[in-house]
């Protein structure tokens, strides 16, 4: 139960590297707590850990020590399978590289995530639909995704993101690869779904993102510590 | 209603592709599996004619004496038909290994180079001395 | 079941992204299964022919050797062997090969009493185009269907051979049909008088003694007693007879099958090539599965999906394709080789011996190896950190 409304929460998070002989320390004791229905970014240099810090809120990769919350719900020493199907319902996740699959389609790359389950199901892929429509990008469908531009991967990607109907958003470098007309559009969109209930996390370097002044809160990582 | 200005490659210059092949692949293997089906049919219904055939092959073995088919093997006392490999002819004892190649690198079992399963008795050599 | 249909649809999604290794794959199993079946089809179709008739055979069949060689054997003999305890009859045959030069190659002439109830009964089961030779005239010939050929002669045409000094005219008045040419394709099937002309065999003597037993078990020990009666003779029994053909068969099967080992190790070098290293892209792929979502085993199901998918078409394309080479082209190449060099080959019609049984086995030996093959490197890669799959940092 989520008492104090705080959706993504990390309890002294520490992840650590074996690095040949010596130990890369990623995250160092990083403790953040982010209230639901906020947009917040994490801005810090490249290497600072922000990519690392997104992976184990979100629960893909294990920490070393501390602990990630979704939704007051502990997620670290969940089986991996458990881990697995609590980010699946909880986050809507979008990669610096938008992790769409080169030779399927957009819709193909849409439905990924439930092909283990045996499928989307209606209700899913009513809510691509709807997502297609809406951010302008219906006719692409059955397009094979390489030969979408940046801007319409990404959108693809975030439709995939949102087509779960998680509550929580998280974004890694969202407009590494957009142009500033693009990132406005961008930043439009996230600030209208946070103002739909949604939390949101993004991963940025970009200061256009950074210092938005609808922005949230701002959090710095350098070295994998966050900065007071 | 976010309005999406679309500063990329218009949708027209950049035609759909059709819908994915996944279906068309799925029918392959289905072909695939019909195929064998259907080759298995048609062995069944070949051996089913041939049974048809069972009562003449037997009544040509009578009559020819042999179930040997027109095939060569070089072994002798098989007939061999038209059919035999250069050098086969000339080998005519009992014990002379077939020209088969296997005979070259393994022997044949005993029982086919005698000729038949039991021996006959065989009295000792017997040897004078001047 | 829809999930694995889902991960099915997936993977052949995947193997269709990867084309050109797929199709090399799979040409490559397609090629080696083919060649294995063909032998495989090949060799049991023969096997199954000579079996369908090994239990008519003579249960012993008794020749005379002369200096180490087959001779001819007094028919007197007969009364001899008759007499044995367990022998039903003792008939003596009249057979032998005819050289004919222009061939290069023999024919087997086949002596038969024509007025002899039985024979006659056998001649009207045979299939045969034309007529029964008639009882006890002389210059009637049935003929083998490549037999016929070769002389280019149709029921009612005449030839004139050379047997010795002399010649003898032959009416062919039957010829045998192709369901029985794998018998019959060299024989001359004549009166006993007119093949006792042909290869020279005296009144008195045969060219050897067929024996049928009451007890067939008892083979062994007739055998004996025959050979204790008849010093010198050589004496064949059924089952050497079959054993004989299986060698042969096993041993050109073999031999085939041994010429196309550095084939399936090339083959197999190649399978392990491809599947043991996962490509960049592959890697990405897997990368990407795993960020939304996908656990390892569903990775690795999907993947033994597609390898499966992959060994299972090339392996099929390969049995088919075998399939309609031996019994639907009969074989062309392949045949000679299994059934030796020659100079007058029956033409085969096979009919196929393989069961669905051996089949499957066949399609598990290709696909399995495939499947096991592409897990262990999957695996690999499906556990290590998606992010770095992503950016290619692992």
């Amino acid at each position: 139960m989520n008492v104090d409304n705080v959706m993504v929460r990390a309890v002294r998070l520490t992840k650590r590297y074996a690095a040949g002989r010596a130990e890369k320390v990623a995250l160092r004791e990083v403790s953040l707590a982010i209230p639901a229905g906020q947009f917040w970014v994490i801005t810090g240099p490249s290497g600072s850990g922000k990519t690392t810090l997104l992976g184990l809120l979100a629960g893909m990769i294990a920490p070393t020590s501390g602990e990630a919350h979704l939704a007051g719900r502990p997620i670290t020493h969940l089986r991996d399978h458990h881990r697995a199907l609590v980010r699946r319902r909880l986050v809507g996740m979008v990669f610096q590289e938008f992790a769409l699959v080169s030779g399927m389609s957009l819709e193909e790359n849409l439905f990924l995530p439930w092909v283990p389950q045996g499928g989307a199901g209606r209700a899913e892929r009513a809510r691509a639909r709807a997502l297609l429509e809406r951010f302008g990008l219906a006719e692409f469908a059955p397009t094979p995704v390489e030969r979408l531009s940046a801007g319409e991967r990404q959108r693809g990607a975030l439709i995939r993101a949102l087509v779960a109907d998680a509550p929580i958003l998280m974004l890694d470098e969202p407009t590494a690869a957009l142009d500033s007309e693009n990132v406005r559009t961008l930043l439009a969109l996230l600030l209208a779904l946070r103002d739909e209930g949604r939390t949101i996390l993004a991963t940025t370097h970009d200061r256009r993102l950074a210092e938005d002044p609808r922005v949230d809160g701002v959090l710095r990582l350098v070295d994998g510590v966050l900065e007071p | 209603m976010i309005p999406f200005r679309l500063t990329d490659r218009r949708a027209s210059s950049r035609p759909a592709r059709a819908r994915t092949f996944k279906f068309r692949q799925l029918v392959g293997l289905l072909l695939m599996v019909a195929s064998l089906w259907l080759m298995g049919w048609d062995a069944a219904h070949r051996r089913s004619g041939r049974e048809a055939h069972t009562a003449s092959i037997r009544a040509v073995v009578r009559l020819l004496g042999t179930a040997d088919l027109a095939l060569s093997s070089s072994s002798r006392w098989l007939r061999h038909p038209s059919i035999t490999e250069p050098g086969a002819a000339f080998a005519d004892g009992p014990a002379i290994l077939d020209n088969d190649p296997a005979g070259a690198a393994l022997g044949l079992p005993r029982e086919v180079l005698a000729g038949f399963s039991a021996e006959p008795d065989v009295p000792p050599l017997m040897r004078e001395r001047r | 079941m829809k999930r694995q249909l889902a991960l099915i649809c997936f993977a052949l999604g995947s193997a269709r992204r990867r084309a050109g290794r797929s199709f090399a794959l799979g040409f490559a199993l397609a090629l080696v299964t083919f060649a294995l079946s063909a032998v495989l089809f090949l060799t049991e179709a023969l096997r199954r022919e000579f079996r369908l008739a090994v239990a008519t055979l003579p249960d012993l069949t008794v020749q005379q050797l002369a200096a180490g060689r087959p001779a001819l054997i007094a028919e007197q003999e007969q009364a001899a062997i008759a007499a044995i305890p367990g022998v039903i009859a003792a008939r003596p045959r009249v057979w032998g090969y005819y050289f004919v030069s222009s061939l290069s190659g023999n024919f087997t002439v086949v002596g038969v009493d024509t007025d002899d109830g039985a024979v006659r009964r056998d001649l009207a089961l045979v299939s045969m185009n034309g007529r029964l030779p008639s009882s006890n005239v002389s210059g009637e010939v049935v003929m083998g269907a490549a037999a016929a050929a070769f002389f280019g002669l149709e029921p009612g045409d005449a030839i004139t051979l050379p047997v010795g000094r002399a010649e003898k005219r032959l009416q062919l008045v039957g010829v045998f049909r192709s369901e029985v040419g794998l018998w019959t394709a060299d024989v001359l099937l004549m009166s006993e008088a007119d093949a006792r002309e042909f290869l020279h065999v005296p009144p008195g003597y045969c060219t050897d003694l067929a024996v049928h037993l009451s007890t067939p078990d008892e083979a062994t020990v007739v055998a004996r007693k025959i050979a204790d009666r008849l010093p010198g003779a050589r004496i064949v029994d059924r089952q050497l007879m079959a054993r004989t053909y299986d060698l042969t068969f096993d041993t050109r099967g073999g031999l085939l099958g041994a010429m196309l080992l550095p084939a399936l190790v090339a083959f197999l070098v190649l399978v392990w090539d491809r599947l043991t290293g996962v490509g960049t892209g592959e890697r990405r792929e897997i990368g990407v599965l795993k960020a939304v979502g996908w656990q390892t085993g569903d990775v690795l199901l999907a993947r033994s999906w597609e390898n499966a998918a992959i060994a299972f078409q090339g392996a099929a394309v390969g049995i088919v394709g075998a399939y309609l080479y031996v019994f639907g082209a009969r074989a062309p190449g392949l045949a000679e080789v299994l059934m030796g060099w020659s100079t007058l080959y029956p033409a085969l019609r096979l009919t196929p011996a393989v069961e669905g049984g051996q089949m499957l086995v066949l399609l598990c030996l290709a696909v399995i190896p495939f499947v096991v093959a592409g897990l262990v490197p999957a695996w690999r890669v499906a556990t290590q950190d998606p992010h770095g799959l992503l950016r290619g940092t692992v």
